[in-house]
């Protein structure tokens, strides 16, 4: 056998026959971001700067929960002549007439499909909804055809990861153009608004989309806004956001910097024990990291900030033990852990 | 704490840059209809940790590190899903085919294949980051984290015990042939 085995083995790189079927970079983008919405723990704590949606998602994403109530809407329309159909009552955000023209009902199935993908963020199904003459209009800046769109809708898709609680409303057709109203609340960058979006729509196609919004908008009726997080409450989710950093580095040093000198340190899941400072804090750390030796990874999720605690969901996924999960509070004074508290945990359920 | 905006142009240089090399990567040790996910995955973690990333020349080896730890806790959980799958299906679990097992062509590379697999899990890294990423002894230790001497003298080891698997493997395939004839015949 004269040729050497890791040069024959070279020969058997499969990646050489490989299907060429692999995301591009702007799909591997938004696969990365399709991730982020799913990984609370960026959700809940990401830097503001990065969660900030950008607008036409935000109307896309509020438009979309709409659009479920007018498709209803349409079928008992359709339907209201049946006879043991019962009546029900239209949404009341919904201002279609009764009686819908055809080019409205492609104008609203189209309209439903761009914001369904702009869910999904499927940037292929998006833009197959545009033709090279379509116009976007956002905010007054004017970009015209396929490549001008998709580049900002992949913009869009890359930066506008997070959740957003969204309103629409008025919702209006009207021939090929569909009208809305948006309102979008976020917890951590205020409340975002648009009146008055437009969608126009010829054939199967969006030739214009149009949309101005704001961040100053007019109190929601009947329900008042979330307060907006206050210095501290931002304070606690960095310190959380740099706690678990710390921890999924297996950086004993760095978490016991982010506590106070005389910090309380409470574990009644894994190390099930109370410790006190510094030192007795990074022992801590260090049984855990030795007791979880290997892959471990923490993830949190659902961190709610009330004043100068945060309370969130942890799921741990470790060699030894398997997933674990529990839920923790911290408490953050002047920029310091002054008090850890994990509860019992649970192996069970976790996933 | 805040992000800055040349952080996600950081990531998406990381992208851009070492996008095929990753996908390379997975692809050689991830089932083909999980590759994409691996490589988002992969890219996740990148985002993550951007601050970390390093510049230029060493952020491809950061990000086979990376993606190290993302394959090897697919291949886990892809092995329990397999196992369940098995289960439910009351049937015996099945191994997936390995990714390369998809270029075989001739018995000798199964057989040597075959060899490879029975290497331990580390010595198969080191062989398929020099073999099929084409990497340096220096940059091999860079991604496995151990001194450019222990990747050399594992690789000697590696080199070793794969030529013992491979004749055990010729062996048993020697004395298998007669009965594969008889039973199949040549078409």
């Amino acid at each position: 056998m004269s040729t050497d085995l890791f040069d024959r083995y070279a020969t058997l790189d499969p990646v050489a026959e490989a299907d060429s079927n692999v995301l591009d970079t702007a799909d591997l983008l938004v696969a990365i971001d399709g991730r982020t919405t799913l990984m609370t723990t960026h959700d809940t704590i990401r830097p503001r700067s990065f969660r900030q949606p950008r607008r036409a998602l935000l109307a896309a994403a509020g438009v979309a929960v709409a659009i479920v109530a007018v498709v209803g809407a349409l079928l008992l329309v359709d339907l209201g002549g049946g006879e043991s159909l019962p009546a029900s009552p239209a949404p009341p955000a919904v201002t279609a007439a009764p009686a819908l023209s055809a080019a409205e009902r492609e104008a609203l199935e189209i309209f439903e499909r761009y914001h369904t993908a702009q869910n999904s963020r499927d940037v292929f199904t998006t833009m197959s909804l545009f033709t090279e003459d379509s116009v976007l209009n956002r905010n007054g800046v004017v970009l015209v055809g396929l490549d001008a769109i998709r580049d900002q809708h992949e913009v869009d898709f890359h930066v506008a990861a997070g959740s957003v609680a969204v309103d629409v409303s008025n919702i209006e057709v009207d021939g090929n153009t569909v009208t809305w109203d948006g309102r979008v609340e976020t917890r951590d960058v205020g409340t975002w608004c648009t009146e008055g979006a437009t969608m126009t729509i010829e054939g199967d196609a969006i030739v214009e989309l149009s949309y101005s919004g704001s961040w100053v908008c007019a109190p929601s009726s009947g329900e008042s806004l979330p307060a907006p997080m206050t210095e501290q409450e931002r304070e606690v989710l960095a310190v959380l956001d740099a706690y678990v950093a710390a921890y999924n580095s297996r950086d004993v040093h760095g978490i016991v910097e982010l506590f106070a000198e005389d910090a309380t340190w409470i574990d009644w899941g894994l190390i099930q024990a109370e410790m006190v400072g510094w030192e007795a804090i990074g022992e801590a750390y260090g049984i855990v990291f030795n007791l979880t030796q290997g892959d471990q990874a923490l993830t949190v999720s659902d961190a709610v900030v009330d004043g100068d605690r945060v309370t969130y969901d942890v799921v741990m996924h470790t060699r030894s033990f398997g997933p674990w999960c529990g839920s923790e509070t911290i408490t953050v004074r002047n920029g310091k852990i002054v008090r850890y508290d994990a509860g019992q945990g649970t192996s069970a359920g976790c996933t | 704490m805040d992000r800055q905006p040349s952080q996600d142009a950081r990531l998406n240089h990381l992208v851009a840059a070492h996008r095929n090399a990753i996908t390379a990567y997975c692809h050689r040790r991830v089932h083909r209809d999980d590759v994409n996910d691996a490589v988002a995955d992969v890219f996740l973690v990148a985002w993550r940790k951007i601050d970390q990333a390093p510049s230029d020349d060493e952020a491809l080896l950061w990000l086979y590190g990376v993606a190290r730890n993302v394959v090897h806790n697919h291949n886990r959980s892809a092995r329990r899903r397999r196992r369940l799958a098995a289960k439910m299906a009351s049937l015996a679990p099945s191994s997936a085919p390995n990714p390369e097992v998809q270029v075989v062509r001739r018995d000798e590379d199964e057989r040597l294949l075959t060899a490879v697999d029975r290497l331990k899990p580390s010595e198969r890294e080191l062989l398929r980051l020099r073999t099929w990423e084409e990497l340096s002894l220096a940059e091999i230790a860079e991604v496995v984290g151990l001194s450019t001497r222990a990747v050399q003298s594992r690789l000697v080891r590696t080199r070793k015990r794969l030529a013992v698997l491979l004749e055990q493997e010729e062996r048993r395939h020697t004395a298998q042939t007669p009965r594969l004839v008889e039973k199949g015949g040549s078409l």
